[in-house]
C-alpha cells in the first residue's frame, strides 16, 4: 500500500530501476529483458517514458509491463472486453448497437448461437445485449459479436431480457468483472440475482422479485467509493431494511 | 454516441413493472424528492441547486437602465436560460427539441408573471432609470426535473441578492458603491416553488413526484404545480401527454404543498448559513 | 501598496477544486481561486459530426459561458484561446474520428477569469481520462499604476491596472509557455518579471491540482488495492 505510486500527464515514469535488477541477475538475456512493454495511460517520447493520464502506476516486474490505471466514465472499445449495449438501429447485414463509446458498434446478424442465414434472431431497437468486442481499432467501427465465434457457442452472450440496466464508472465495472468484488459476493451470500457486467460502465441485474431487483442495482452503485469492509456493512444494512 | 438515445426496453419495462407494485428504480417511494442540496454566495444572488444528480446554477445580477416607455414606475426583469451541453451532450444543438424550451418558459413564467418581484421598488427616477434585474440560470447536470430545481435556485438566487443603495436628491440619483453602503435586498412579494410529477400507464394512472431522466423518458404526461409559501397557486402546466383526471390534479395538489412547504425551509435555511 | 485583501503580491487567493462532480458528464471540475469560480466540463471522446471530423485525430471543440448575459466576442475569444492551449497538448491523434468537447461554465468572475478556466479546463480533462502530454497551469498578473506587481489579481486590481499578462505552462517542460495573453502599456522589464511571477506560481497551482488529482486517484483505488 505504502509504495502507491500515483502519476499525472507528463510525469515521467522511472523504469531504470527494474533494468538494472535483471540486468544483474542475467546479463547474457539482456536484451531481452529490458524491453518494457507499454499498458494503457503511458507514451513514449524520444528518450523517455511518461504518463498520459491520471492513476495508479502498476508494473508486472515478470513481463516488465507498465500501465496506470484510472477511472472514466467514456468507454473507448478493445478487443476481448464483455459490453452491455442497446440497438440503436437495424440494417441489411445486422444491427448499430450502443455501447457507450464514441462510435456505434456493428453487431453481423449472425454473430449469435445457431444463428443461420434462414433462422436469426430478430432484435427491436430498443433491446439490450451482452457481447464481446472483436474489432476495435482507432480508424474502424467496432464490432462486437454474441456468442463465441471459435466454439459457436453462446457462453452467457446474447440478449438481455426482463431485469433492469444501470451505468457506472468504468473503473466500478472493471472491479465488478473480478470474480472476487466484494458487493457481488456480500449480495450473493443475501439473495439469488443474475448479472452481467459490461466494461463499458454498463451493468445489467436481474432477481426473482422487482424489489430485489433495485436492491441489487442500488447496492452496486452505492459501491463505488466502498472497501470491502464498507461494502459487506452496506449491503447488510440494505439486506435488513428490506 | 453521445447525444441523447432514450431508454433501453428493459429499462422501460423494469420502471413500469416497479410502478405497479409502488416502488421506484432508484428506491424512493412515489412521492419522495431526491435529496435536495442549496448553496448560496459567496456573492450576492449566486445560488446552486442540486437536486438528485440535477445540478442548476442561478446568478442574479443588476444595472440601472432607462424604464419601458408605457411603464415609467416598473422596473425591469430579465431572464435567461439555456440548456447548455455541460447539462448533457448536445443538448444545445439545433436537435434540443420543444420540450427544453418549454423548460425554460416554465421557470419564466412562474418567476415573472407571478410578479414575484416587486417591479416598482426597482424604480429609481421615474421615466428616468429604474434597476433591471437579471436572472441567469444555468443548467450544469440534466438528471432529470430541470423546472423544479430552476425555479428553486432562481427564487434562492433572487433572495439571496443585494443591489446597491440609491439615494435620490430632487432629480439626482446617487447609487452608493457596495463599500460605501450596505447593499439591500430586493422587495420580494413571495417565492413560487415549481413541484413536477410524471405520470405513467396508458391511463396516465400510476404517478410519481419529481421524475428522473429516465422517468422522464418514460413518462406519458406531466404536470407542474406551483404554490407559494401562502399556500397559493402561482401556476399550472401541464403541457400536452395524456388526458388526466380532475382527482388526480387534486392528489397532486394535496402533496404539492406538503413538499413546498419542505422546499422554502430549505431554502431558508441555505439563505441563513451564507449569511452566518 | 498593500493589496485590499491584505495579501502579499506574489500569493495566489485561495484555491479551491472539486474533481468529477458532474453526472452526465464524461469528466468535469470546478476551479476557483477567491471568488473566482469556474466549472470545466468534459464530452469526449465522442462521435464528432460528419462535416467536422478529421480522420487522423479528434477535433476538439470549445464552449464559454459567461456568469451573466449571452456569450459575446469576448467569449468566443476565451474560447480559442482555451482551445488553442489545449489543441497540441490532447493526444488527439490516439481518437481520430471522434470529438472532444469542453464546455466551460463561468460561476463568478473576479478577475483572473482566464487563467482559472484553463485550470479548471486541465482538471476536467484530467477527471475525463482524455491522454494529455502534460498538466497545464496557468496563472494571472497585473502592473499597478504604481508600478507594484501583483499576482491573481481580483477584478478590483485589474480595474485599476496598467497592464495585465496570463501566462500558461506546461507541467515538466521548461520550453516556455503555450499561452500569452498581455493587455495594456508594459516595458519588456515589466514583463520578463509578470513571466517569472507566473512560472512561479503556476508551480504553485500545479502542486494545488497534484494533491486534488492524487486524492480522487486514492478515494477510487481503494477497492483495487484491498
Amino acid at each position: 500500500m505504502a509504495s502507491v505510486k500515483i502519476v499525472l500527464p507528463g510525469d515521467i515514469i522511472d523504469t531504470r530501476r527494474e533494468e538494472e535488477d535483471t540486468a544483474q541477475q542475467e546479463p547474457n538475456v539482456e536484451d531481452e529483458a529490458t524491453v518494457i512493454r507499454l499498458g494503457p495511460g503511458l507514451v513514449q517520447s524520444s528518450e523517455s517514458v511518461s504518463a498520459v493520464t491520471a492513476g495508479v502506476l502498476h508494473s508486472n516486474s515478470e513481463t516488465n509491463r507498465w500501465w496506470v490505471a484510472g477511472n472514466k466514465r467514456r468507454y473507448v472499445a478493445a478487443v476481448g472486453e464483455p459490453v452491455v449495449g442497446v440497438v440503436v438501429a437495424r440494417h441489411g447485414e445486422g444491427y448499430r448497437v450502443d455501447i457507450g463509446s464514441a462510435h456505434d458498434a456493428l453487431l453481423p446478424q449472425l454473430a449469435f448461437e445457431g444463428a443461420t442465414k434462414r433462422n436469426k434472431p430478430n432484435l427491436a431497437v430498443g433491446t439490450v445485449v451482452y457481447g464481446r468486442v472483436v474489432v476495435a481499432n482507432s480508424v474502424m467501427d467496432p464490432e462486437i459479436e454474441c456468442f463465441n465465434s471459435n466454439t459457436g457457442k453462446s457462453e452467457g452472450y446474447g440478449e438481455l431480457s426482463e431485469g433492469f440496466m444501470f451505468k457506472c464508472s468504468l473503473g466500478l465495472a472493471r472491479r465488478l468483472i473480478d470474480t472476487k468484488a466484494p458487493v457481488l459476493a456480500a449480495l450473493g451470500n443475501g439473495v439469488p440475482f443474475e448479472v452481467a457486467v459490461g466494461v463499458n460502465g454498463r451493468v445489467w441485474v436481474n432477481a426473482e422479485s422487482v424489489a430485489t431487483t433495485i436492491l441489487v442495482a442500488n447496492a452496486i452503485r452505492n459501491s463505488e467509493y466502498l472497501d470491502a469492509k464498507q461494502c459487506r456493512q452496506m449491503v447488510k444494512e440494505l439486506l435488513e431494511k428490506q | 454516441m453521445g447525444a441523447e438515445i432514450g431508454p433501453s426496453n428493459i429499462e422501460a419495462a423494469f420502471l413500469l413493472e416497479a410502478l405497479k407494485k409502488g416502488t421506484r428504480v432508484d428506491g424512493r417511494g412515489i412521492y419522495d424528492y431526491r435529496t435536495l442540496k442549496i448553496s448560496c454566495g459567496p456573492t450576492y444572488g449566486l445560488a446552486e441547486v442540486q437536486l438528485g444528480q440535477t445540478r442548476v446554477l442561478a446568478r442574479v445580477s443588476c444595472e440601472v437602465t432607462r424604464p419601458f416607455p408605457d411603464r415609467p414606475t416598473e422596473g425591469i426583469v430579465l431572464f435567461n436560460t439555456e440548456l447548455s451541453s455541460m447539462a448533457g451532450f448536445g443538448l444545445d444543438s439545433s436537435r434540443s427539441s420543444t420540450q427544453e424550451v418549454a423548460i425554460s418558459r416554465m421557470v419564466e413564467r412562474v418567476i415573472k408573471q407571478s410578479r414575484a418581484i416587486d417591479a416598482e421598488a426597482l424604480c429609481i427616477l421615474a421615466g428616468e432609470k429604474v434597476w433591471t434585474v437579471r436572472i441567469d440560470v444555468h443548467f450544469l447536470d440534466h438528471g432529470g426535473n430541470l423546472i423544479d430545481a430552476a425555479s428553486i435556485a432562481a427564487i434562492a438566487a433572487l433572495r439571496h441578492f443585494r443591489r446597491p443603495d440609491v439615494t435620490v436628491d430632487g432629480e439626482e440619483a446617487i447609487i452608493h458603491d457596495v463599500r460605501e453602503r450596505n447593499p439591500v435586498p430586493l422587495s420580494i412579494h413571495h417565492t413560487p416553488i415549481c413541484v413536477t410529477f410524471g405520470f405513467f400507464g396508458s391511463a396516465g394512472d400510476m404517478l410519481v413526484l419529481d421524475p428522473t431522466l429516465l422517468e422522464e423518458q418514460v413518462q406519458v404526461s406531466s404536470f407542474t404545480i406551483t404554490l407559494n409559501s401562502h399556500r397559493e397557486i402561482c401556476a399550472l402546466n401541464k403541457a400536452g401527454g395524456i388526458p388526466l383526471s380532475p382527482d388526480q390534479i387534486q392528489r397532486c395538489t394535496q402533496v404539492a404543498l406538503a413538499k413546498v412547504d419542505e422546499v422554502n425551509e430549505k431554502i431558508q435555511l441555505a439563505l441563513k448559513a451564507s449569511t452566518a | 501598496m498593500s493589496r485590499p485583501d491584505r495579501r502579499e503580491a506574489s500569493q495566489l487567493r485561495a484555491l479551491n477544486c472539486s474533481l468529477g462532480q458532474l453526472n452526465r458528464a464524461d469528466g468535469s471540475a470546478q476551479f476557483s481561486a477567491g471568488n473566482t469560480s469556474v466549472v470545466s466540463g468534459i464530452y469526449g471522446p465522442v462521435e464528432a459530426k460528419v462535416y467536422e471530423e478529421k480522420l487522423d485525430r479528434a477535433v476538439v471543440e470549445v464552449k464559454f459561458r459567461p456568469d451573466i448575459g449571452a456569450p459575446t466576442t469576448k467569449d468566443k475569444w476565451m474560447e480559442s484561446a482555451i482551445r488553442n492551449t489545449f489543441e497540441r497538448e490532447i493526444l488527439a491523434h490516439l481518437h481520430p474520428r471522434t470529438l472532444v468537447q469542453i464546455v466551460v461554465q463561468l460561476r463568478e468572475g473576479d478577475g483572473s477569469v482566464d487563467s482559472a478556466a484553463i485550470n479548471a479546463t486541465s482538471l476536467a480533462l484530467v477527471d475525463a481520462g482524455i491522454p494529455l502530454k502534460c498538466m497545464v497551469t496557468a496563472a494571472t498578473c497585473a502592473v499597478l499604476s504604481d508600478d507594484t506587481t501583483v499576482v491573481d489579481p481580483t477584478q478590483e486590481e485589474i480595474d485599476a491596472a496598467r497592464s495585465t499578462h496570463t501566462f500558461a505552462f506546461a507541467s515538466g517542460s521548461p520550453t516556455g509557455p503555450l499561452y500569452v495573453d498581455s493587455r495594456g502599456e508594459f516595458t519588456m522589464d515589466e514583463y520578463n518579471h509578470c513571466y517569472d511571477l507566473c512560472a512561479l506560481a503556476t508551480e504553485r497551482v500545479l502542486a494545488f491540482m497534484r494533491t486534488a488529482i492524487e486524492g480522487k486517484v486514492t478515494k477510487e483505488a481503494k477497492i483495487s488495492a484491498a
